[in-house]
């Protein structure tokens, strides 16, 4: 052996040796780079799949992995498979078209793709390269259900929002008519009021003139033509005017019971029993041949239109002093007790009385328990003072036996005695 | 100087009547000339019409206006006596058979110089008068008579 071929030998020996380490070296680096990337690759929560230009699937990540098990399907056998002949059912769906315009532009595609087979949505990267696809695709099923949820939601809530619009509308609408009748009753009521108005003008002016007539020419006979006639014709002329002023006080009293009906009331304090004493007084002035004891409990206060509330006590008053007109003892007391848990004002009396059998019937208007001959009246007093004791809220109510007298009770607003002790008030 | 007249503005031909009866029975001497609308009392305060060429100088010791009459009532009557100055301060008693809130009402609005009801009772009725008779006629300083400016009032009337 040549010494020279022999060195050369030698030192090919080495160098293989030398190269076939390196070689190790680096394929150990080179194994290692794959370990390294494919775990990169898996780390990611992305599923990564690479197909070839011939649709061949080349490589799929961990994530990948699961997803084709979820598809049912055995990944031993994927790689180096057409995707299209393993996943047939996507032939014709937005993933072939997208993937084929990736390939032919070169550009990369991103689009979601419902893959209704397996009930799931997906996220879907497609980067292209002269070598094929890259695929990065992501499950984002719980996205789209919360979005669809959302939706859902949303449109749920656009429809009860119109659904309430509409029945604001409608309640709009039903607002508009029933102001519209409101104001049509308010004129109706008004025009009704207008004439009842004009019917009691005439009834206060045009029914009293004729009356003036009557009355005035009888007495205009008995003063200037007494002398030319006889007691029976003068008796006569008597009683014509007696019953045109009974019709005067009639009509009187009916505008007084309308009035008390369709006055506004002004409500204030009112000191019942001042009012009382005043009529009180008036009684005694204008029929002083009555001997009455009265007796007036002082210092009763009521809230109330003073007015009105004077006419209703004028009423009861009245009343007391006429159905105590035949007795020589007669006692006339105004006063504050207690009925059935609540205070009540009483005005009594020692007179005629009534039998209660008839109580019903003593507050209707024109309703008289006692013969004209015996007592004088209209029979609208009682009616009048009820109207306005339940125009205040209040109620009104009478006990009485016939022959042993009458007491009416009624009730008001704020009813009670001020600054006591209370005393009397005699006369 | 004859006493100055009473103005009766009366449709009512009875109650004319026991106007007449009331103030005869009072002694009430004074002449009443009476107006049966308001139109005839405007004539008579204001010399026109069936008054024209009256000297409506001479003016009325007191108007007893009744309110409800034909053509012109009785509140437009007041109106027109208060709105002239021959008659602004004429005395007036409106005498009524109405006794409504608002007539009375309008008519103090209206200076009306005081409102009776007319009573139903003809002895009620004698006695307003008297009183009546007693105050404007003999008690009450008419306003003074032939003013100045009466003139010029006329020429606006």
């Amino acid at each position: 052996m040549l010494p020279a071929v022999d060195f050369e030998l030698e030192a090919l020996r080495s160098r293989v040796a030398a190269l076939e380490q390196l070689l190790e070296v680096h394929e150990a680096t080179a194994l290692a780079q794959t370990v390294r990337l494919e775990n990169i690759v898996n780390s990611i929560t992305d599923g990564f799949i690479v197909l070839d230009r011939s649709w061949r699937i080349i490589y799929f990540n961990k994530v990948a992995e699961q997803t084709f098990l979820q598809m049912s399907k055995k990944t031993a056998d994927l790689l180096g498979r057409s995707v299209w002949r393993e996943f047939p059912d996507l032939v014709g769906t937005e993933v072939f078209d997208r993937y084929h315009k990736a390939l032919e532009s070169q550009q990369p595609e991103t689009f979601e793709f419902s893959y209704v087979q397996i009930g799931s949505w997906f996220e879907i990267h497609v980067y292209p390269s002269s070598d094929g696809l890259s695929l990065y695709f992501q499950d984002i099923t719980a996205r789209k259900k919360a979005e669809q949820e959302r939706d859902q939601l949303l449109r749920t809530e656009k429809a009860a929002r119109l659904e309430l619009e509409i029945k604001s509308e409608e309640v709009r609408k039903l607002n508009a008519e029933l102001e519209q009748r409101v104001q049509r009753r308010t004129a109706e009521l008004e025009n009704a009021m207008k004439e009842l108005e004009s019917f009691s003008y005439s009834v206060s002016h045009d029914l009293r003139a004729p009356l003036r007539t009557i009355e005035g020419f009888s007495h205009a006979l008995l003063e200037f033509y007494a002398s030319q006639l006889n007691e029976k014709a003068r008796e006569y002329l008597g009683r014509i005017a007696a019953a045109a002023n009974h019709m005067a006080q009639l009509i009187d009293s009916l505008l007084q019971l309308s009035r008390v009906s369709r006055s506004d009331l002004m409500f204030e304090q009112v000191n019942l029993s001042e009012i009382v004493i005043d009529i009180v007084k008036i009684l005694k002035e204008t029929s002083v041949d009555r001997r009455v004891q009265t007796k007036v409990r002082l210092n009763v206060h009521a809230a109330g239109d003073k007015k009105l509330l004077y006419i209703a006590l004028q009423n009861l008053v009245s009343n007391a002093w006429k159905f105590t007109s035949r007795k020589d003892d007669a006692v006339i007391e105004f006063g504050l007790t207690e009925k059935a848990n609540a205070l009540a004002c009483f005005v009594r009396d020692n007179g005629a009385g009534f039998d209660m059998a008839f109580a019903s019937k003593l507050f209707r208007a024109f309703q008289r328990l006692h013969h004209e001959k015996e007592f004088q009246g209209t029979g609208i007093g009682l009616a009048t003072a009820q109207k306005i004791i339940q125009r205040h809220g209040g109620t009104i109510w009478a006990e009485a036996a016939e022959d042993k007298g009458a007491t009416f009770y009624f009730t008001l607003k704020d009813l009670q005695i001020k600054h006591e002790p209370a005393l009397y008030f005699a006369s | 100087m004859n006493q100055p007249c009473i103005l009766l503005v009366e449709d009512n031909p009875d109650h004319e009547e026991l106007a007449l009866l009331a103030l005869k029975q009072n002694n009430i001497a004074n002449d009443v000339v009476v107006a049966r609308n308001g139109v005839e009392a405007l004539d008579y305060l204001f010399g026109r019409g069936q008054h024209a060429g009256r000297d409506v100088r001479i003016v009325p010791a007191v108007v007893l206006l009744d309110l409800k009459l034909p053509k012109i009532d009785g509140l437009e009557v007041l109106q027109e006596i208060r709105s002239n100055k021959l008659t602004e301060l004429l005395p007036v008693v409106v005498l009524t058979s109405s006794d409504e809130e608002t007539d009375v009402v309008r008519s103090y609005e209206l200076h009306a110089n005081s409102y009776i009801r007319k009573p139903v009772k003809f002895q009620d009725f004698v006695s307003a008068t008297r009183q009546l008779g007693l105050y404007w006629l003999v008690l009450n300083e008419a306003p003074p008579q032939g003013r100045t400016g009466n003139e010029q009032a006329i020429a606006h009337s």
